[in-house]
């Protein structure tokens, strides 16, 4: 700071102003002062100015306008803010959920394909192996179905034929067998328990690749499990492609989402599909809340339209056609698919706190490019959303150079959370 | 937990700015209610444009609230000398940015009635005087005598010592008694 001094005139006087003096001290500087008179007539100069600042104290009301912005712009920051202070303090919690999900979906997964489809196919190895000395495929109706000897028909002629269908491994097999001028022989099965025990001990899970596409269907029969899954199918033949469970036309599928009603940015959705049309409910696994899945990150890039993007997973049925033998397979194999989504939310037709909301979404699957649309009811509760509704789906996929084209209807359920 | 924010100090509403959001606005209207008027009113002094008043008023409540709201402060001991700390700050950097001094109370008269009685002309000349300090000095002095804030609340605002702050008051207390002095003498001759 620069160097300044007062006199000692100044120096009294200014220490008289100051408010922090104690009583004995301005006593003594008001003496000090009243000895030289030409004090006075400076320190009433310092007086009047000060009084002047005393009467010059007063606020300057802020008008609404600037109110206004202030309170707009304080409103704006503290949806950041907290938007963030959010995601701070449920950002782990979130992604707990999401892997409990993730481990759940696994562990059901695994549970249903291993636990029970592949003990019911893994029974009796050793017929399977005389035919496939035999090399030949025979029929045998009585053990293909051994209970309900009356719905299951194989045929043998110039025609389709579907009278099995097998349902195992991770990808819920099906098979619908076609054969010109063939006897179809679906191999004898002896469903002795101890066998079955022995089979259900050593014989590992059928992978999907071990029985779709990439073998014929001899090489399949061959195969102990494919062979049992085909006696103990709980389907029924429809169509060439087509094929229902015995126990009812609806089978169901999962999914699960997440939304909120507040005016956040970011829009986390986990839901599950209950499908009403194919695949069938067996061939998604026991567990179907677990099976058929999707998540969707989002962004409100408009108000009440949202961009994103989905990843999940989900059965489809599809037809593989064998080159060698002409034998045209049906499975309904889960498909993991992403891609891109829009979500459009229609606050302005509420009923009683339900709104409509609309998704669209195309992306690419394991299978081939996929596309999905949903019309729900969303109920909008602090930061969440619940929704349900009707969701339509299909993948174009190619086998042997034809294309095919799946598609299925179910019902939807989720949750949003906005972040 | 529903408080009563009126009842609330300072500090207490500031710490309630980390809250949630609708915590956080409640305790920032109330912050704002108590001290809009007296910023305002410090602003024009210090700076005296009213559209620069304006944005740095804002941009002075706009930080103070982030850093509230974001919990950057875990603990204040005074709300009202972080504010001004805050309003000098900004000050400081819009005269960087002009490179210019304001004109004091060039806005600050209009539209404003008082009673001036018989201190109008020495009002007038005092504001003059002020306007005419340098910047590090009319800052300090106008949050000693007009917004009568202590020496070390001041010094904790500005960062200077308690004795630079009083040291400066005393230089600028004496600068504008000469100006005043000065001026008068000037408008008694011309009479």
């Amino acid at each position: 700071m620069d160097k300044f001094t007062l006199n000692r005139e100044d120096e009294l006087i200014n220490r008289l102003l100051d408010r922090d003096l104690t009583y004995s001290e301005e006593s003594a500087i008001m003496d000090e002062i009243s000895t030289f008179p030409e004090y006075k007539d400076n320190l009433t100069d310092y007086l009047e100015i000060q009084k002047a600042i005393k009467n010059d104290r007063y606020i300057v009301p802020t008008n609404p306008e600037l109110d206004k912005a202030v309170f707009l712009e304080v409103d704006n920051i503290s949806r950041l803010i907290f938007g963030k202070t959010f995601i701070s303090k449920y950002k782990y919690s979130l992604l707990g959920l999401l892997l409990l999900f993730f481990t759940a979906t696994t562990y059901f997964t695994y549970y249903a394909f291993n636990s029970n489809e592949l003990s019911e196919i893994s029974q009796n190895t050793s017929k399977v192996m005389n035919s496939s000395v035999n090399n030949s495929l025979q029929t045998d109706s009585k053990n293909v179905t051994p209970v309900e000897e009356k719905t299951e028909i194989p045929v043998v002629s110039n025609s389709i034929v579907n009278s099995t269908t097998a349902s195992n491994s991770k990808k819920d097999f099906t098979i619908s067998s076609e054969k010109k001028n063939a006897d179809i022989v679906l191999n004898n099965t002896d469903n002795t328990s101890e066998e079955s025990q022995q089979s259900k001990q050593d014989i590992k899970q059928l992978s999907s690749s071990e029985i779709n596409n990439q073998n014929s269907l001899e090489e399949n029969l061959l195969d102990p499990r494919f062979n049992l899954a085909v006696n103990e199918s709980l389907y029924e033949y429809m169509s060439p492609t087509t094929i229902i469970p015995k126990n009812g036309i609806f089978s169901k599928i999962s999914r699960a989402i997440l939304t909120n009603s507040s005016k956040e940015d970011f829009l986390l959705q986990y839901r599950g599909l209950y499908a009403v049309t194919n695949p069938e409910k067996s061939l998604q696994g026991r567990n179907f809340y677990f099976n058929s899945y999707c998540f969707g990150g989002f962004i409100e890039a408009f108000n009440g339209i949202y961009l994103g993007g989905e990843f999940g997973s989900e059965p489809y049925s599809q037809i593989y056609l064998d080159p060698n033998t002409s034998v045209q397979y049906e499975q309904s194999s889960s498909i993991f698919y992403f891609g891109l989504a829009s979500k459009f939310e229609f606050k302005q037709f509420e009923i009683i706190g339900f709104h409509p909301a609309a998704q669209l979404f195309a992306g690419s699957s394991s299978l081939g490019p996929i596309v999905r649309s949903n019309l729900t009811m969303q109920y909008d509760l602090l930061n969440m959303g619940f929704f349900f509704g009707l969701e339509g789906g299909s993948v174009l996929y190619s086998n042997q150079g034809i294309w095919y084209n799946t598609s299925k209807l179910g019902f939807i359920g989720g949750l949003n959370i906005k972040l | 937990m529903k408080y009563d924010y009126e009842t609330l100090s300072d500090e207490e509403l500031f710490i309630l700015f980390s809250k949630s959001r609708e915590v956080s606005n409640c305790a920032f209207n109330e912050i704002y209610k108590r001290y809009s008027g007296k910023i305002n009113s410090f602003l024009y002094k210090i700076l005296g444009d009213k559209q620069h008043v304006k944005d740095l008023f804002q941009d002075v409540f706009t930080k103070v609230y982030i850093v509230g709201a974001e919990g950057k402060k875990k603990k204040l001991d005074n709300f009202k000398s972080y504010l001004y700390s805050t309003v000098i700050n900004s000050c400081s950097n819009h005269f960087k940015s002009l490179s210019r001094r304001s004109n004091i109370y060039t806005e600050y008269m209009i539209g404003m009635e008082k009673d001036k009685s018989d201190y109008e002309d020495t009002i007038e000349l005092v504001r003059t005087a002020v306007n005419k300090l340098p910047e590090h000095l009319k800052e300090v002095f106008i949050l000693y005598e007009y917004e009568e804030l202590n020496y070390p609340a001041i010094a904790e605002i500005t960062g200077d010592t308690q004795v630079n702050v009083r040291v400066k008051i005393h230089r600028a207390r004496k600068m504008i008694k000469d100006l005043v002095v000065k001026m008068r003498r000037r408008m008694t001759n011309m009479v």
